[in-house]
């Protein structure tokens, strides 16, 4: 299978941190891979260097046999990727129409009204407020909108960070299910969280991420079930944990 | 009591125009977190510039606004490739020096190629209209309805075009607009372009009505500093009522206490403003 | 050699006018001093307490003017008007400070601006100072050392030189002192300063008014020396812009740099305007804008950062400090609570960060505080430490409620805290930032400007930077240090004065495993010392070897608490964490 996503070798940071340090990673067409890792293993700093907001140190992005790695946002952007970033991305202060009309910013033809007319029809929740400012929506309602304003741009491929955080139960399975819809129109989903569980039984695929490398990678399923997944998580659960105070060095004096 | 409704109409027209003056230093403050200090520079220079194109060409004021706006226009956006753009993620204390330091670059080039001299537009018999039945000169007037054009246009500009919209965007979440793919810096240029321009069209409705010299920047600062302060800053909204208060409060406690310590009375305000409701009248609490 | 030109210059600075009598070159070297005296002034608020004046003209002026007024009009000496226009300066300058001070970026300095223009409007039109007129000194009190004034210029260079070595006294005083260390790390990183403890908004007003006081003196002599005064001399925003350019240019933040710039700037300026004659008009202050400009761009250190030596570029390794070490009696944490967290909510509009945590921290262990992203245990940090306001709740440090108290009043009260991101003073030396972290309460202005913080804390520094392995780096600035060892100065800062209990932020997070190790080893040391810890992390090996408790906390409440292995175990945890 010929990959539409394909990172090698590649390490990443801020200033003299490196986050990345060497990191392998695939998407292939219409697929749905998710990325799971403890906090700070890097996992948002991979989608952020992937969508050109952070300069790889070394290594490479290839997209679709085309290296897009150092590339600027808009420029991978029209490339067919798409970011949404952790937390909310919505523009709060502007209307839901609004929100959507940007999501096509970098589009320079003139149906983008009537895509957008289309969108609203596939999300009638958000026809009903597109007159609200964004920041009355719920966080399902606000993850819709990412995920809908991100259709106008027709992208092959669609990065998430961590799309469920914060999310009830019920709203994650409905974000899961757009995810669904989505990729059988043939649009591929590289999805980066930490709420292992749901976000493994709804992957093809699955990395874990651990202190910037790639620890484990399978199927979905397969991670799910890994003992070694969940002592990435919860720390030395496979040895039993040493008494705390064990060989410390003097205390300091004074 | 007619003393006091005559300086509150002709307060009120006034702070239109200084409404207009603290637009665009809001409108900067809001979309990039940049105050810029030399921002009353620019309506001197405006002022300058729509004297002598009076003085040598015989261009009334009103008349040369459409020349004057689209030049300040390339000054603002020329001042943000230049300079603002190098120093928009320094800190602080570097944006302040670079702003305040251009103030004086621009009041001592005016006062280089101008002189200490103070100059006016002089009109004779210029004749008067009844706003709200006191008599306010023509030219006043005429500023008053050419600011509040303003902002109506830029209040569509920001709400129906695509570039405004994109400019809010980029305001409310630099990493946002950028992940949409908006050219962030290109919209910070807009900002200056649309600020400074702004500024200008206050400097040539002012001058029929006053006199401009190479200090004149001072007291129009603390005037807008004062309303954006009062009004909250990032906002057109915000600006107009914090101009109008500003315009109402000067004239109004000068014509009541005393003319010339009118300026004492802003600056009061705006260090009330700031003790009590930093945010401003319109501003959302919480930094 | 270097001793001996440390005495000649100094003495041949003051025998100048002995054997120089060119009237112009006097005349340029008062101005040189009593504005780089105003520069040095200005520097103490705008260089080490970073708060950036553009007002300086208003005190200037309302130092001349007061001097003047009460000698022409009631014959009062110098010798007191200048103190009252000193006073009269200071009042003036904690009207602006005071409201603008509790806000930051970028008010303060529009609110200076504004207070000198306000002032020069004021005094243009305030009859009783002679409005538009100005002041003329009355000459009658020419000669006489009790008035100050002269018909030669050398006495007026004696005094402005005077005036010139106070105001570098002070600063000098001030910077080899506890407050010049304490205003530096003001200026770097306020919240951090507060933190440890530092009343920063107390420095900041101490800071301004001293400053204005000082540049108010200058003012005050100046016109004595001109004899006549005016809004437009004494109050022009030139002034500022003067005071202003002679520290940028010399460098802001050190005593030798005002003493640098005050002579280039001014006799630049005087020679060149003289050269020019009037066809240069505002040429000089076109140049000067420019200079500004440009620092401000490329942010060199002034003309103190060209001669100074260039930084040595010795890495600094990380020394494994005390690594065989004998075992230290096992710690049994008592049942002692120390501090007691009730009911703590905080939703920030509309989303519930913290809904209702009870948390007891006994005295003498380390309690880890775990829990997926987004489950409120910075922001419960937030809230104890007075960053955020809780909506309700408290939390009792041995039975005083903490909260609502100010940052620095948290920490007086005996906690301490370090952040999720390194926040050292990058600029001041590994040594004063340890030294910031001493105790401040009960810690005086006065004692803080005159004297260095006591022996024994200067021991304690001592210990916990050989302790850290920091010992050899003591003297450069902390922002050349590695993350991880920034890491461990942010540890060492905080201990130093020996809280009641620490709040560390993800202390592993960012460090390689090496280090995460050591810091394990160096928390469970000081812990063996008797400092009790509370530790957010995610790296959860690092929390089972380290913790005696562990509470874990998710969706803003803490879900479970107990030994580490009872809450790993638990069902419900590995559900929240790991997902459902």
């Amino acid at each position: 299978m010929t990959e539409l996503l394909d990172v090698r070798d590649l390490h990443a940071g801020y200033d003299r941190r490196e986050v990345l340090r060497g990191v392998d990673v695939s998407v292939g067409p219409a697929e749905v891979v998710v990325m799971i890792g403890p906090n700070g293993a890097g996992k948002s700093t991979l989608l952020r260097t992937v969508f050109g907001f952070l300069r790889p140190t070394r290594g490479q992005v290839v997209l679709a046999g085309e290296p897009i790695g150092g590339l600027e946002p808009p420029e991978v952007l029209r490339r067919g990727v798409c970011y949404v970033m952790q937390g909310y991305s919505v523009l709060p202060n502007l209307s839901v129409y609004d929100n959507l009309l940007l999501g096509a910013y970098v589009r320079r033809d003139r149906r983008v009204r009537e895509d957008v007319e289309r969108v609203l029809d596939r999300f009638p929740v958000l026809r009903e407020r597109r007159r609200h400012p964004a920041r009355v929506l719920s966080g399902g309602e606000r993850r819709m909108l990412e995920l809908a304003r991100v259709l106008l741009l027709f992208p092959k491929l669609v990065l998430l960070d961590e799309p469920t955080l914060g999310l009830a139960p019920s709203v994650v399975d409905q974000v899961y299910g757009m995810v669904h819809e989505l990729r059988a129109q043939g649009i591929a989903f590289f999805v980066v969280e930490q709420n292992a569980r749901t976000a493994l039984r709804n992957a093809d695929r699955a990395y874990v991420l651990e202190q910037g490398r790639v620890r484990f990678e399978g199927r979905g399923e397969e991670i799910l079930h890994h003992p070694e997944v969940q002592r990435a998580y919860l720390g030395a659960a496979a040895s039993p944990p040493a008494a705390p105070g064990a060989p410390p060095p003097p205390p300091p004096p004074g | 009591m007619e003393l006091v409704w005559h300086a509150a109409v002709s307060g009120a027209v006034l702070g239109l125009v200084y409404a207009l003056v603290s637009l665009g230093l809001s409108l900067i403050w809001g979309v990039m977190d940049v105050v810029n200090l030399a921002h009353a520079e620019y309506l001197m220079l405006a002022m300058y510039a729509t004297y002598w194109l009076w003085a040598l060409g015989k261009v009334d004021p009103l008349a040369a606004v459409p020349v004057v706006v689209p030049v300040f226009f390339g000054f603002g956006w020329l001042t943000y490739q230049l300079l603002v753009r190098r120093i928009v993620r320094a800190p602080v204390a570097a944006q302040i020096f670079a702003t305040f330091g251009l103030l004086f670059v621009l009041r001592y080039a005016a006062f280089a190629a101008f002189g200490p001299n103070v100059y006016g537009v002089w009109r004779l018999g210029e004749g008067t209209v009844s706003v709200l039945g006191v008599p306010v000169a023509t030219s006043k007037a005429a500023a008053g309805v050419v600011s509040l054009a303003a902002f109506l246009g830029l209040s569509a500009f920001l709400r129906f075009t695509k570039a405004g919209k994109a400019l809010q965007a980029a305001a409310q979440s630099r990493e946002v607009a950028l992940s949409l793919g908006i050219p962030v810096d290109r919209m910070y240029a807009l900002s200056w372009g649309i600020g400074i321009a702004s500024v200008a069209l206050a400097g040539a409705l002012l001058i029929p009505f006053y006199q401009v010299s190479p200090t004149i920047g001072d007291a129009f600062l603390l005037v807008a500093f004062a309303s954006v302060v009062l009004g909250g800053f990032g906002r057109v909204d915000g600006a107009l009522v914090g101009g109008l208060c500003i315009g109402l409060l000067e004239n109004l406690l000068g014509t009541l206490l005393s003319p010339t310590l009118k300026l004492l009375f802003v600056f009061a305000v705006f260090v009330l403003m700031l003790l009590v409701r930093p945010q401003g009248l319109l501003g959302e609490p919480g930094r | 050699m270097r001793r001996a030109a440390a005495w000649l210059l100094p003495a041949a600075v003051v025998a100048v006018p002995l054997w120089v009598r060119d009237s112009f070159f006097l005349n340029a070297m008062i101005h040189v001093f009593l504005f780089g005296a105003a520069a040095q002034a200005w520097n103490l608020l705008g260089g080490y307490a970073g708060q950036i004046s553009f007002g300086h003209a208003a005190f200037f002026g309302i130092g001349a003017y007061a001097t003047a007024w009460l000698l022409s009009h009631h014959g009062l000496s110098p010798w007191a008007g200048l103190w009252v226009g000193a006073a009269l300066a200071a009042c003036a300058s904690l009207l602006v400070g005071y409201p603008t001070f509790r806000l930051r970026r970028h008010f303060f300095a529009l609110a200076t601006l504004a207070l000198a223009e306000i002032v020069r409007i004021s005094f243009l039109n305030w009859e009783v100072v002679g409005a538009a007129t100005g002041l003329y000194l009355p000459l009658g009190y020419r000669n006489r050392f009790e008035f100050l004034m002269w018909d030669a210029k050398a006495p007026y260079y004696w005094t402005a030189l005077t005036a010139f070595a106070l105001a570098t006294g002070v600063v000098w005083v001030v910077d080899r002192h506890r407050a010049g260390r304490y205003l530096r790390a003001v200026e770097q990183d306020e919240d951090a300063a507060e933190m440890l403890g530092i009343p920063t908004r107390r420095y900041k007003l101490y800071a301004m008014g001293l400053s204005a006081a000082l540049t108010a003196l200058c003012g005050g002599l100046y016109a004595l020396y001109v004899l006549y005064i005016d809004p437009y001399n004494v109050m022009a925003s030139r002034i500022s812009l003067l005071v202003v350019v002679i520290a940028l240019i010399g460098g802001r933040g050190t005593v030798w740099g005002p003493v640098l710039g005050a002579p280039f700037v001014v006799l630049l300026n005087e020679y060149t305007r003289a050269w020019l004659g009037g066809a240069g008009s505002g040429a000089d202050f076109i140049l000067f804008g420019l200079v500004v400009v440009l620092l401000s761009l490329y942010q060199p250190r002034g003309l103190v950062g060209l001669l100074a030596k260039p930084a040595r570029p010795v890495p600094v390794a990380v020394a494994g400090a005390g690594a065989e070490a004998p075992e230290p009696p096992p710690t049994a944490p008592r049942e002692e609570v120390v501090l007691e967290i009730r009911d703590v909510r905080k939703s920030f509009g509309g989303v519930q960060a913290v809904r209702g945590v009870d948390l007891s921290v006994r005295r003498g262990e380390i309690l880890g505080l775990v829990g997926p992203n987004g489950a409120g245990k910075s922001t419960l940090f937030d809230c104890l430490t007075g960053f955020v306001r809780p909506d309700a709740g408290s939390a009792r440090l041995r039975g005083r409620p903490l909260l609502g108290l100010a940052p620095h009043r948290v920490a007086w009260a005996g906690l301490g805290r370090t952040f999720q991101a390194i926040r050292v003073f990058p600029e001041l030396s590994v040594w004063d930032n340890v030294l910031c972290g001493a105790e401040h309460r009960g810690e005086s202005l006065w004692e803080a400007t005159a004297g260095e913080a006591p022996r024994a804390v200067q021991d304690r520094a001592t210990a916990l930077l050989r302790f850290f392995g920091l010992w050899e780096a003591r003297d450069r600035p902390a922002g050349e240090l590695s993350y991880g060892q920034q890491k461990l100065l942010s540890l060492a800062m905080v201990v130093l004065r020996e809280p009641e209990v620490v709040l560390l932020d993800e202390p592993a997070a960012g460090v390689n495993p090496v280090l995460v190790e050591e810091m394990g080893r160096h928390l469970r040391a000081l812990n063996a010392a008797g400092l009790t810890f509370v530790v957010i992390e995610h790296n959860m090996e690092f929390v089972m070897r380290t913790c005696h408790r562990v509470a874990f906390m998710a969706e803003g409440q803490v879900v479970t608490a107990g030994r580490p292995e009872e809450v790993q175990r638990d069902p419900r945890v590995l559900e929240l964490y790991y997902g459902r």
